[in-house]
């Protein structure tokens, strides 16, 4: 590997675009090389400050301005969803209380309970008996993909 | 007419006709073609690495495996890589497909051949599929590792993909390439081999050599039953449920009971992909890594491995299952369809 | 739990419009970078991400696909960006009004006084250095400053650069490479050694 080769490569050494066994070889020619590994401290400096250069936040309430600017569909929504945000503010704290309590109540009957009793599985499963169907049952399946996935 | 002329004329006409006999490039077309790609690989003795690449919206995913074919029926492959699959090999002789997994299963598991006659035919019913929903055109011939190919595309006749591009060695008919691109046209599934080398015929004793123990051939193994739509309805111990939308150009192919009879699976193909849909009741399944995704109450869990999407979800005391290499969108739509 | 890109087109294709305003949300200081470092002028670069955001607003219903949604994005930031150049003439004297340099919204001048400034000479060379790498960028020639900013704002892949400017990856890797040289030379008395 001699320098001008890697002079000219060495920007995309430092995007990571290189494969394993170049990237090897670049880092051993760097360890003995003063001038290239100048030249990359050089590379990541100018990686580093650009980024902080560009990188900025908009003005603030940028999504703000921009909806007054979007078709007319959205502030309907919004409406719509004010509504429900004008009850709930309306409502007294008592109110609040029996409304959420009843939420958790339908959520732990309709989705926690049935699950504590309920059989417990792993996705791979199915996974492998997908695979095998998309092997065993289509016109140009490949044999052993479902190896790919058994764990268990 | 002059007689002379006359001789001239079926003298070529004989010619000709000869020249197309013999050239198969002329006579065949691209349906024969893939016909007779179908079964190739049981006809011949050959030895391959073969490296497939599958490409998701944030993934490639390669894997590379060593694969053996001998006439008739023999197939070996062993992974080699990544290195968690190396070692990994299925030998399927024809009646049985042994699969060994070392490390994480140290038994051996035994399921139905490859190219056993009940597969055998479910695949020529799917090559029918495949003939009936894909336009099948030769493109001009490529050379592949120095071998004559005939190269093939099919695409779909309605909107759903995939596209396919097909290799096939000429003298063999094996598919030496292929590449899957969605209906987008974005590649998301290539197959080739770095090396190839026919005629080259093993013993296959040294094959089994490489697993633990040498299975013995009378072991009996459980023949997954698969059941025609009717039959699974009547069969199936709870109540089931039917997508009422498939993406174009599918057809339900075969349902199955599993688990104990607690799990129901029911398959549909277009001939190159399989959209499976799986049901029972109410279980918990854990999926590792996933995404979140809500749809009209329907809560549905979701993730993309490197041969197609999966979704969970429950609805109505029932868990399902659904998988296939098909846009999100249509995966969705299947999913609140059923009813 | 953070909702893909593709989670979120999806429900707003379905009527779910505040999935919208997570997505501008995600890629607003991004796209606002990338507008204001090609452009250089801060009120044009705050109309100019505004009229980004609509439009993929009203293309977001024709979206389709594994094309990755920053992929078309990112496209629509740099034609965007490009037609406006085309449009009116730059104004250079705005360019230096346009990073206020050691004010506490300019990243740069914070991020190094917190990492490195212990004196006063030091802020003012630190001042100085930001307003040069700005005026580096701002020098490159129009080819290769928008793979130059791209790459440094989102640490793309040349594969996914190339999808974005729609040219081949080979040309990704040798327009970095000039644009960083051209970088080289205009700060090297600022890169130290």
């Amino acid at each position: 590997m001699n320098c001008d080769w890697l002079k000219e490569n060495l920007s995309a050494y430092v995007d990571g675009e290189m494969n394993f066994i170049t990237r090897w070889r670049i880092k051993r020619h760097l360890k003995e090389c003063l001038e290239c590994s100048k030249e990359l401290r050089q590379l990541e400096k100018i990686h580093k400050l650009s980024k902080l250069a560009i990188l900025v936040s908009p003005e603030s309430h940028f999504y703000d301005r921009l909806k007054a600017k979007l078709p007319k569909v959205e502030t309907i929504e919004h409406k719509k969803n004010r509504v429900f945000e004008n009850i709930w503010i309306a409502l007294p704290q008592g109110g609040k209380a029996a409304i959420l309590v009843g939420i958790a109540l339908i959520l732990f009957l309709s989705v926690i309970y049935p699950r504590l009793s309920s059989t417990s599985l792993n996705i791979d499963r199915f996974e492998k008996e997908y695979l095998l169907s998309q092997e065993t049952l289509t016109c140009v399946g490949e044999p052993a993909t479902s190896l790919i996935l058994t764990s268990e | 007419m002059n007689l002379n002329k006359f001789w001239k004329v079926f003298l070529f006409l004989i010619i000709l006709s000869l020249i197309l006999v013999s050239s198969p490039s002329l006579a065949q077309n691209g349906k024969d073609i893939l016909r007779l790609s179908f079964d190739a690989q049981s006809q011949i003795d050959f030895e391959g690495i073969r490296k497939i690449q599958t490409y998701t919206s944030d993934k490639i995913h390669s894997f590379v495996a060593k694969v053996i074919y001998q006439k008739p029926n023999f197939i070996y492959v062993e992974y080699l890589d990544p290195p968690y699959l190396k070692g990994r090999i299925i030998i399927d002789n024809g009646e049985k497909r042994i699969e060994y997994l070392p490390g994480i299963d140290k038994k051996i598991k035994i399921l139905p051949s490859f190219n056993c006659s009940w597969i055998k035919e479910k695949r020529k019913k799917a090559l029918k599929i495949t003939l009936a929903n894909f336009n099948i055109s030769k493109i001009p011939e490529e050379k592949i590792l120095g071998r004559e190919v005939y190269t093939l595309s099919l695409s779909p006749k309605n909107s759903i993909g995939p596209f396919l591009k097909l290799w096939i060695d000429k003298k063999t008919y094996l598919i030496l390439r292929k590449e899957k691109y969605n209906s987008e046209r974005e590649l998301i599934l290539s197959l080739y081999y770095t090396k190839v080398n026919f005629n080259k015929h093993f013993s296959k004793k040294e094959l089994y050599n490489k697993l633990p123990r040498i299975p013995s051939i009378s072991k009996k193994f459980p023949l997954p039953s698969s059941y025609t739509l009717q039959e699974i309805k009547a069969r199936a111990n709870f109540f089931l449920s039917f997508p009422g939308y498939l993406p174009p150009g599918y057809t339900f192919q075969e349902g199955e009971i599993m688990a104990k009879r607690k799990i129901v699976k029911l398959v549909y193909t277009n001939g190159l992909e399989v959209i499976v849909l799986f049901q029972r009741p109410s279980a918990k399944i854990a999926m590792g890594p996933h995404k979140w995704m809500n749809f009209d109450n329907l809560g549905i869990r979701f993730r993309e491995g490197p041969y197609g999407k999966t979704l969970v979800w429950n609805r109505k005391k029932k868990t399902f299952v659904l998988m296939g290499e098909v846009p999100l969108e249509e995966l969705v739509k299947i999913a609140q369809s059923i009813k | 739990m953070s909702i893909s890109d593709e989670v979120l087109i999806l429900k707003f294709k379905r009527g779910d419009k505040s999935s919208f305003r997570r997505l501008v949300e995600k890629y607003q200081s991004k796209v606002y970078s990338i507008v204001l470092a090609m452009i250089g002028d801060k009120n044009d670069a705050d109309d100019l991400s505004q009229e980004i955001f609509i439009k993929v607003y009203k293309g977001l219903t024709q979206f389709n696909g594994r094309a990755k949604f920053f992929t078309w994005l990112y496209r629509i930031t740099i034609n965007t960006c490009i037609n406006a150049q085309n449009t009116r003439k730059r104004k250079p004297e705005t360019i230096l009004m346009s990073y206020p340099v050691g004010e506490k919204e300019n990243p740069l001048s914070t991020q190094l006084s917190q990492d490195t400034v212990r004196s006063p000479m030091e802020i003012l060379e630190n001042k100085e250095l930001g307003m040069k790498i700005k005026l580096a960028i701002d020098s490159l020639s129009d080819g290769l400053r928008e793979v130059f900013i791209l790459r440094e704002v989102e640490d793309l892949s040349y594969k996914e650069l190339s999808k974005i400017l729609q040219c081949p990856e080979g040309t990704i890797k040798s327009r970095l490479f000039r644009a960083r040289e051209e970088m080289k030379k205009k700060l090297t008395p600022y890169l130290g050694e």
